[in-house]
């Protein structure tokens, strides 16, 4: 075991968060808080996240509301400063500490990361036509490219999206939800960008349309190398589509791990209690057994209470005086494997996988076999 | 189906008069639901399931028409006048909806919002109304239940609202509970608590339950049997297990396979190509068609009936040549 501080860890890393940090001051306005005698108000939204994502890897962010998932995604994009801390793209620190004063160096990252946001009804313009709306960032990027060319390169994308050339001349509106967020797709990729931030992109999606756009999503990622920092919520989304996982409460990083360790072995405890609360119809007993062996207890935290100790141990079943007192580190394991509780490093808390992974592995000979602790 | 179902809903149909012509969102959709029982109503947006709800609590307006027939405890519910409504919407059916805060006044405390609602449908003296309203609010999991009566709704987090709604819809003593939505607006965890909350109560106060959704992890915790819509009629349905692990109709099995799940290592997901119809372009024939891999030329002319086996009932030519 490590510190934190002391990374970084595998090879050369596309996109490097360092002590990432983000504080909004959500005070009243300044003459009434001086009338009243009141303090200042701070929000505490990300509160020191250090993360790196290889070139072609898709790392998940996965957490509650208000864990400040999306804060930290709009930081690595550029699209809120960081309070503290550096965001750095290939070698080029883009924002907050350090900076690099190279505009051309700046340009060529900034080009190079994209963004696709949940809400398809909400991020395309209603009154542009859809070779607009994709030819936006190439005009931005490439000012000086022939009209005929960008026109080509529109349909291009559309194609590679599953959309037909044709569909150009159309409005956002003429299209249902799935096919809005594959145009999303096509303006994020116009600029060949090597990492996509994807904020929550297939949870205003129906099911059978989510499934159409993250194998969309899986096969662009295997032709083009891209590298995504998937935000989401739903923990058997993220399952399927990431390499690696990092789970976050209160503005903080909790654990980070491979996603096939993570499912199958949960080391922190709030981990442990999302998985154990996700509906899963494939497990025998469907989510029945989940609900009332591990019942998930206690309330989304409310992220302005004054902590104390780890963010979590109001919630937690492990929870002793250490834990209130003392915030825990997040302390690396072989493997690449981070965590911070107090109870792991005690060794009071062991490793568990979810019901319905256990489920499976059961129903698999020969998996406690294969070292998966169970 | 038993001798007096809680629910028994038939032929019931919404239609919505427009200038290009009439639509039909919901076509000729029949269910029973026993009492104590959890009857799971899946489909994806556009389906109808929402506007099957609200014809059943007779909350569709003009100049959308209702067709077909509500019984709630043996007793025929639609089609009555107003006032008498009125009671049966308050009292005997319950309602949940996706967003709490829509269900409460911000202007009333919940325990002045209770103590209303239960004088409302009860002959009740204030203090007897507010003790039976603390009794709820603890049936509901609200602990400090004297403390957060005197609470306004910005006050509570977004699970302990539903569980206030809850409390309200229970306050009638209804014999039916419509949820629309009840956990989507919810976090997982706190999803987790609601679901088995809804269930508990079904167990043990022998309430009938409706459940909308389009969540099909929520269906397969909590319903006993599930009806899948599509395109305004169900497609499918019966036990909850059937239809998840053997689903018969093309649609639900495209739908199942197309869910992720952490019990199992695919990397591919299946999918269904296309989208559901839009009101004033679904297909002839059986809707599903267009999308369906396995249609047969009499699917595009001749539209499938819904009809029942041991293993519950599918409207597919497939499953059922006859």
């Amino acid at each position: 075991m490590t510190s934190a501080a002391a990374q970084p860890q595998g090879d050369a890393a596309l996109v490097e968060m360092r002590d990432i940090a983000k504080t909004f001051d959500v005070s009243p306005p300044w003459l009434e808080r001086m009338l009243a005698g009141l303090p200042p108000v701070r929000l505490h939204a990300v509160d020191g996240v250090s993360l790196s994502i290889r070139r072609g890897e898709t790392l998940a962010l996965v957490g509650e509301s208000g864990c400040g998932k999306s804060t930290l995604a709009r930081m690595t994009v550029g699209l809120i400063a960081p309070t503290r801390g550096s965001v750095a793209f290939d070698g080029v620190t883009l924002y907050g500490d350090g900076a690099s004063t190279d505009a051309a160096a700046l340009r060529r990252a900034r080009t190079s990361m994209q963004m696709i946001f949940q809400d398809p009804y909400a991020s395309l313009n209603p009154r542009w036509r859809v070779a607009d709306i994709v030819a936006e960032p190439i005009v931005a990027a490439e000012p000086r490219l022939p009209r005929a060319e960008v026109a080509r390169r529109v349909r291009a994308l559309l194609q590679q999206v599953g959309l037909a050339s044709g569909d150009v001349h159309k409005f956002p509106h003429q299209f249902s939800g799935g096919q809005r967020q594959r145009i999303s797709i096509a303006r994020a990729l116009s600029t060949h960008p090597a990492f996509i931030v994807c904020d929550e992109p297939t949870s205003a999606l129906d099911v059978s349309v989510q499934a159409q756009v993250l194998n969309l999503m899986r096969d662009l990622q295997h032709r083009l190398g891209l590298a995504y920092l998937f935000i989401s919520h739903n923990l058997a989304v993220v399952h399927h589509i990431a390499d690696r996982v990092s789970v976050m409460y209160l503005g903080r990083i909790v654990e980070s791990a491979d996603t096939r360790r993570l499912f199958a072995a949960a080391r922190h405890p709030y981990t442990q209690m999302l998985l154990d609360a996700v509906p899963d119809l494939h497990a025998p007993g469907g989510m029945a057994a989940a609900v009332t062996t591990a019942a998930a207890t206690g309330e989304v935290p409310d992220a302005f209470a004054q902590r104390s100790g780890c963010g979590f141990h109001p919630r937690c079943p492990f929870a002793n005086a250490r834990c209130r007192s003392e915030a825990p580190a997040l302390l690396h394991h072989d493997g690449g494997d981070a965590v911070a509780c107090h109870g792991v490093e005690e060794k009071r808390v062991a490793p568990r996988a979810s019901v319905a992974a256990l489920a499976r592995l059961a129903a698999t000979p020969g998996a406690a076999a294969a070292g998966i602790p169970l | 189906m038993s001798a007096s179902p809680a629910l028994a809903v038939r032929g019931l149909s919404v239609t919505l008069p427009t200038r290009r012509g009439v639509l039909t969102a919901v076509d000729d959709v029949s269910f029973d639901i026993a009492a104590g029982e959890v009857l799971g109503l899946v489909g994806e947006s556009g389906a109808g399931k929402s506007l099957t709800g609200a014809a059943i609590i007779g909350l569709v307006e003009p100049p959308a028409r209702v067709a077909g027939e509500v019984w709630l405890d043996g007793r025929r519910i639609d089609g009555v006048d107003p006032a008498a409504a009125r009671r049966v919407r308050g009292r005997e059916i319950g309602a949940i909806f996706q967003d709490p805060l829509t269900s409460l006044d911000p202007l009333f405390s919940i325990g002045d919002q209770l103590v209303e609602t239960l004088r409302t449908h009860f002959p009740l003296a204030h203090a007897e109304a507010r003790t039976q309203a603390l009794a709820l609010l603890g049936d509901v999991g609200i602990a400090d239940a004297a403390r957060r009566f005197r609470q306004f709704p910005h006050q509570f987090s977004g699970g302990m609202r539903q569980r206030v709604v809850i409390a309200l819809a229970l306050a009638g003593e209804p014999s039916l509970i419509i949820a629309d939505e009840p956990t989507t607006a919810l976090d997982v965890s706190i999803q987790a608590q609601i679901v088995a909350l809804l269930r508990k109560l079904a167990r043990e106060r022998g309430t009938a339950i409706l459940l909308i959704t389009h969540d099909m992890g929520v269906i397969a915790s909590i319903a006993d049997r599930v009806a899948v819509m599509y395109a305004g009629r169900v497609v499918e349905s019966g036990a909850v297990a059937d239809v998840i692990h053997r689903p018969r109709h093309p649609y639900t099995a495209g739908l199942m396979a197309s869910i992720p799940s952490i019990a199992d290592a695919r990397t591919r997901l299946r999918q269904i190509d296309g989208a559901m119809p839009r009101l004033d372009a679904i297909p002839g024939g059986c809707a599903f068609h267009p999308r369906c891999g396995e249609a047969l030329p009499r699917c595009a002319g001749e539209r499938p009936t819904l009809v029942a086996s041991a293993a519950g009932e599918a409207a597919c030519w497939r499953v059922h040549p006859g």
